[in-house]
């Protein structure tokens, strides 16, 4: 990953959506330990405060879990719980995004839904 | 990091090796001016003749004055450039505070005023031998033979003192000129213009001041006046410097 | 115990306020990044905390001690400026060798190293460098010293592009291996913010902003739509910063207190929300306050003639 450091988007959520992919990706297994908060700095050229939040984020959302001394570790659900909240937060946000701006370009309800429609069918093809 | 505590005297000796192998330049001085002070010597410190009819004698003197007063003049304008900013600043670079940054020079500058009556009174061998070199035709005497090494030792630490001396002077003065500008003016004229006053007025500073300390025969009054001399300069040489910041 | 500590701390010069009640502290091992327009008093400031400078009123603690002429603070403290004075009899090797004698942390591996990857010639005098070959030599000097205080004041000074990026790369480096109190005061901010845990935005010898470069970075909103339309929303908002674009819009730079409703609603009604950077932001909060605008005032006003 290469960080967006112009974007909308703050670095620490960029760290965690990349450790979050990776947990996805099988990179890092339930109950192994994930990436330091110095690992990551060393590794994104970031200062390890903003990568500490990152892994706070993540271990707050259950997504990893604290052994004391010893660092963060992935829980055993943590792909599930990955997984629902991409779902009902990342997607429901770009739906969001989208109903809107169909609005702003005076499309209608079903034409919207025919380009969601065509759109999966073209991925299925 | 964990955070050290260090000690004055440590630092002290560590700024006097800093400013040994970074102060070079007041040893290419020291050469020069002594250089000039041989050069000068070889017209003979003083002479005197007498004549009658059939012969004439002329006897003249071959000695270090000139080269030790030379030296004394180098020791005053070394301590004054050691005041400058750029030298100060200088100190400033690695650990240091006003109280170790002054100390370390006082400690350099008496190893100097060391090397500068050394070098100054060896010089008088080597005039004698210039002398015999290079006048060939005149009868050499040496007088107060080297013989006596008691005698040599003594003028060799009252030659340090006074260097020594002169260079708290020149310390002095430096560290009031750094306080302004100005002062580079108004000082000279400040204390010539109050010699010359007093002088007029019947009370001759200088003379005193020359009276005072080299016109003492006991030794020991003689070191005490001067490093007491030496020790109240240097002293108002500090109290002046901690009125200066260091980066302006 | 704080790094630093400051408390209505001021500082004239030549009868001008350099410093006024400035009042913050840092904790140790953070990398702070010290931001403010030339002559905001950032260089008083970081003198100050060197005790190279005397304040003038006001409590300045570094490490629980009165930085000025105290040798405690000089021994943890190095400060590396642009206008370096080293001895000129010295080589450069030499320096480092003095360096190695004065600071009780000197990494002269990573000094020797630093110096041959940088291109040094070990018999080069630091008068004879260039102005940017200097700044990546004294660059060398405060890494190397691993001061439990390390400030630097504008240390990227005519390096280039590439340089500074090894610079970064090696503070970071260093600081994950050995955590230390830095402070970095810079014009590059964009540059470096993502190196920084927090930032001081210094200005008019005021402090203007003390927090977390993270928080800096969502600190404030840019808002781009119809003039009215984004007027009816600024009500009760700190603008931090305004300008007028054609067709009746304009962007405005405003604080973000926004509450996820509002923002929907902003989106609903067309205006287009932007982030602020922080370089950007910096420059907003530090605008010259009695009235001086921007330079394009200075145009429209020749026009008008």
């Amino acid at each position: 990953m290469i960080l967006d450091t112009d974007g909308l988007k703050p670095i620490y959520i960029q760290i965690a959506e990349w450790l979050e992919s990776e947990i996805l990706r099988g990179n890092f297994q339930a109950d192994e330990k994930v990436y330091s908060q110095y690992k990551l700095a060393d590794l994104y050229n970031i200062n390890p405060a903003t990568a500490a939040k990152g892994l706070t984020k993540l271990a707050e959302e259950g997504i990893l879990y604290d052994k004391r001394g010893l660092g963060k570790f992935v829980s055993t659900n943590a792909k599930q719980i990955i997984m629902d909240k991409r779902k009902n937060q990342t997607l429901r946000n770009l739906v969001e995004d989208l109903v809107m701006e169909a609005g702003r370009l005076e499309l209608s309800k079903d034409e919207t839904i025919k380009l969601v429609r065509d759109a999966w069918k073209g991925d299925q093809e | 990091m964990s955070l050290i505590e260090v000690q004055t005297s440590e630092i002290v000796k560590k700024q006097i090796g800093y400013k040994w192998k970074s102060y070079t330049g007041v040893f290419t001085s020291l050469v020069v001016i002594q250089l000039l002070g041989l050069l000068f010597s070889l017209n003979g410190s003083g002479s005197m003749g007498s004549g009658r009819t059939g012969y004439d004698v002329n006897i003249t003197y071959y000695t270090a004055d000139i080269v030790v007063g030379f030296t004394i003049f180098w020791g005053f304008l070394t301590a004054f450039l050691l005041t400058t900013k750029a030298y100060r600043e200088d100190d400033f670079a690695f650990v240091t505070n006003r109280k170790t940054s002054t100390l370390s020079t006082i400690a350099f500058l008496f190893v100097l005023c060391v090397i500068g009556a050394v070098t100054a009174l060896l010089s008088s061998f080597t005039l004698k031998l210039f002398a015999y070199f290079i006048l060939p035709g005149e009868e050499m005497l040496l007088t107060q033979g080297v013989g006596n090494g008691s005698a040599w030792l003594l003028g060799m630490v009252a030659t340090i003192l006074i260097i020594f001396l002169f260079s708290s002077l020149g310390y002095l003065a430096g560290m009031i000129v750094q306080l302004n500008k100005m002062l580079v003016i108004i000082l000279p004229v400040v204390v010539i213009g109050l010699m010359i006053l007093l002088y007029r007025g019947g009370f001759p500073v200088q003379v005193y001041f020359f009276e005072f300390f080299f016109e003492e025969s006991n030794a020991w009054l003689f070191t005490l006046k001067t490093l007491s001399a030496t020790t109240i300069f240097y002293a108002l040489a500090v109290l002046v410097s901690n009125r200066l910041e260091v980066k302006q | 115990m704080k790094a630093i500590k400051c408390k209505d701390l001021n500082k004239r010069y030549y009868r001008m306020n350099a410093l006024n009640d400035l009042s913050f502290s840092i904790e140790e091992n953070k990398i702070v990044g010290v931001i403010g327009r030339n002559g905001a008093g950032k260089t008083t400031m970081l003198k100050i905390i060197a005790g190279l400078l005397k304040e003038k009123s006001g409590i300045v603690e570094v490490y629980g001690r009165k930085p000025f002429n105290n040798l405690f603070v000089s021994a943890n403290t190095i400060y590396i400026d642009d206008a370096m004075n080293f001895p000129t009899a010295l080589t450069l090797k030499e320096i480092l060798e003095e360096g190695k004698r004065f600071y009780h942390h000197w990494d002269h591996d990573l000094a020797l190293s630093l110096f041959d990857y940088f291109g040094f010639d070990s018999r080069q005098h630091h008068n004879e460098l260039s102005k940017g070959k200097e700044s990546t030599f004294n660059m060398i000097v405060g890494l190397a010293s691993r001061s439990p205080l390390t400030i630097f004041d504008e240390p990227t000074t005519g390096m280039d592009a590439a340089v500074r990026k090894d610079f970064y790369r090696a503070l970071l480096k260093d600081y994950l291996a050995h955590p230390r109190t830095i402070l970095l005061s810079t014009h590059h901010l964009e540059e470096m913010e993502d190196l920084l845990e927090e930032v001081l935005v210094i200005h008019e010898g005021s402090l203007r902003l003390h927090m977390s470069m993270d928080d800096l970075k969502e600190y404030g909103l840019g808002l781009t739509g119809k003039r009215d339309v984004v007027d009816s929303f600024l009500i009760e908002k700190e603008i931090l910063w305004k300008k007028e674009q054609a067709f009746d819009t304009c962007y405005v730079v405003v604080k973000n207190d926004f509450t996820d409703h509002e923002y929907r609603r902003m989106q609903e009604a067309g205006i287009q929300i932007s982030p602020v950077k922080a370089n950007d932001l910096c420059i907003y909060l530090t605008e010259p306050q009695h009235g001086k605008g921007s330079v394009d005032d200075v145009f429209d006003r020749s026009t008008d003639v």
